[in-house]
């Protein structure tokens, strides 16, 4: 069953409320990694395979290793 | 006959950076978060002016003596490091007079980061096979803690410095020994771990030198270690298991052949990962980052001298060794114990000055 936007933008946002441990986080595609202290090398790892195991997807090394916005994550998804 | 390993041994620096001293430069959170995915709680760390060969040294030293092996009986000397002396010349020609190996003794370093084992037992095994070679020893060493700046707590609080020795020589049981390799590169990730300015491509130079912060505050200049530890860990969890089922199908095995399977140490979590990815069975992994730290090439190594010390190697048992890193590159190498095996060498590890 396909996702609608606002079902995968619900999903990415409980992956990243709980990566960041910030429960009220209001995820927007801007949301990035300059505002956001908590969003370090181990929390964008969190971030990606909890995406990858949530969607079915695979996300490519080299877009792993760019990623600083949301809205680049939810660019991928099916 | 192929290769076998039949001693091995390891040497780390006796000082240790905690998690306290750690926690005192960088604060509780990001420590504490680097060490729930990592696991590793301490690191061994080479002091000023301990050099990997010095370690190499000590753990080839702690090895010859302990199990009587003459130096004159050596014609093989592999240094496999990213961190040698020097660039010209040859570390493992310096260590070759410094163990007093004789002059005919083949002696060479190998460029190769925490991949580095399976590669030189590759190359030890075809010079032993070949006849070139009798009986080799095989140096795995790195300080990777000295190209790492001070201020960059995502690979300080991952790194340690150690060594470790191989000796190898022809088997002579049939069926053991070293039974298959799996070598290979992907290039296109060589920026996700770099040292850029390291060699002829970008010289040292004041703009060399200058210092940056990453977004995460960590400091580093490109005379520094770096790496882009996101993709350096996601190439590891989604790519390493395909290439392991891969050589496993090429070698007509199956997970449940191997008797144990050691991974690289670079952290807690990418070990599980890969295990569990795997369905590698509880009895068949083995571990040791915690007290020491990711050895960069001397990790596999070593968990692998580890393991023979407490008493994980069986006669006659099937281990896999799979090893990845900067390149990227990655490398499998596939032991059978033999059924008179001899006892681990229980020296000391602990690098003491000469």
């Amino acid at each position: 069953m396909t996702m609608t936007t606002e079902e995968k933008h619900a999903r990415l946002q409980e992956i990243f409320r709980e990566a960041l441990d910030l429960p009220d986080l209001r995820l927007t595609e801007d949301f990035s990694v300059a505002d956001c202290p908590a969003w370090d090398s181990v929390a964008t790892v969190q971030i990606v395979l909890a995406t990858e195991a949530a969607f079915n997807v695979r996300v490519p090394t080299e877009k792993v290793a760019t990623l600083h916005r949301a809205g680049d994550l939810l660019a991928l998804l099916p | 006959m192929p290769a076998v390993i039949s001693a091995l041994h390891y040497c780390v620096p006796a000082q240790r950076l905690t998690q306290a001293e750690l926690t005192a430069r960088f604060g509780a959170g990001p420590v504490q978060s680097i060490a729930k995915m990592s696991g590793i709680l301490e690191r061994r760390v080479a002091p000023p002016g301990v050099t990997a060969a010095d370690l190499a040294y000590g753990a080839a030293q702690g090895l010859l003596t302990a199990r009587a092996v003459d130096p004159a009986t050596i014609d093989l000397l592999i240094f496999a490091s990213q961190t040698p002396d020097y660039q010209i010349p040859a570390t493992a020609c310096v260590l070759q007079h410094r163990l007093g190996l004789r002059m005919d003794c083949a002696a060479f370093d190998l460029n190769q980061g925490c991949s580095a084992y399976p590669y030189a037992l590759a190359v030890a095994d075809g010079l032993i096979t070949s006849r070139v070679a009798k009986r080799a020893l095989v140096l795995n060493a790195d300080t990777v803690t000295h190209v790492i700046h001070p201020q960059d707590r995502s690979l300080l609080a991952l790194h340690g410095d150690g060594a470790a020795v191989t000796l190898l020589e022809l088997a002579n049981e049939e069926n053991t020994g070293l039974r298959g390799f799996a070598l290979g590169s992907d290039g296109s990730g060589a920026p996700y771990i770099c040292m850029p300015a390291s060699g002829a491509r970008q010289p040292r130079s004041e703009a060399t030198r200058r210092e940056k912060s990453d977004e995460a505050g960590n400091v580093r200049t490109d005379e520094h270690l770096g790496m882009n530890g996101p993709a350096v860990f996601h190439f590891s969890v989604s790519r390493m298991p395909d290439i392991i089922r891969g050589a496993l199908q090429k070698w007509g095995l199956t997970v449940e052949d191997l008797d144990l399977v050691l991974l690289h140490q670079a952290n807690r979590m990418m070990v599980d990962l890969m295990y569990k990815s795997l369905k590698i069975a509880e009895d068949k992994r083995f571990y040791f980052m915690e007290t020491v730290g990711n050895l960069a090439g001397a990790s596999v190594a070593v968990v692998l001298a580890e393991a023979w010390r407490q008493g994980r190697l069986k006669p006659g048992s099937l281990t896999l060794l799979v090893a990845f890193g900067n390149g990227l590159s990655w490398g499998l190498a596939l032991h059978r114990w033999p059924r008179e095996m001899p006892p681990p060498v229980s020296a000391p590890v602990d690098y003491v000055a000469e």
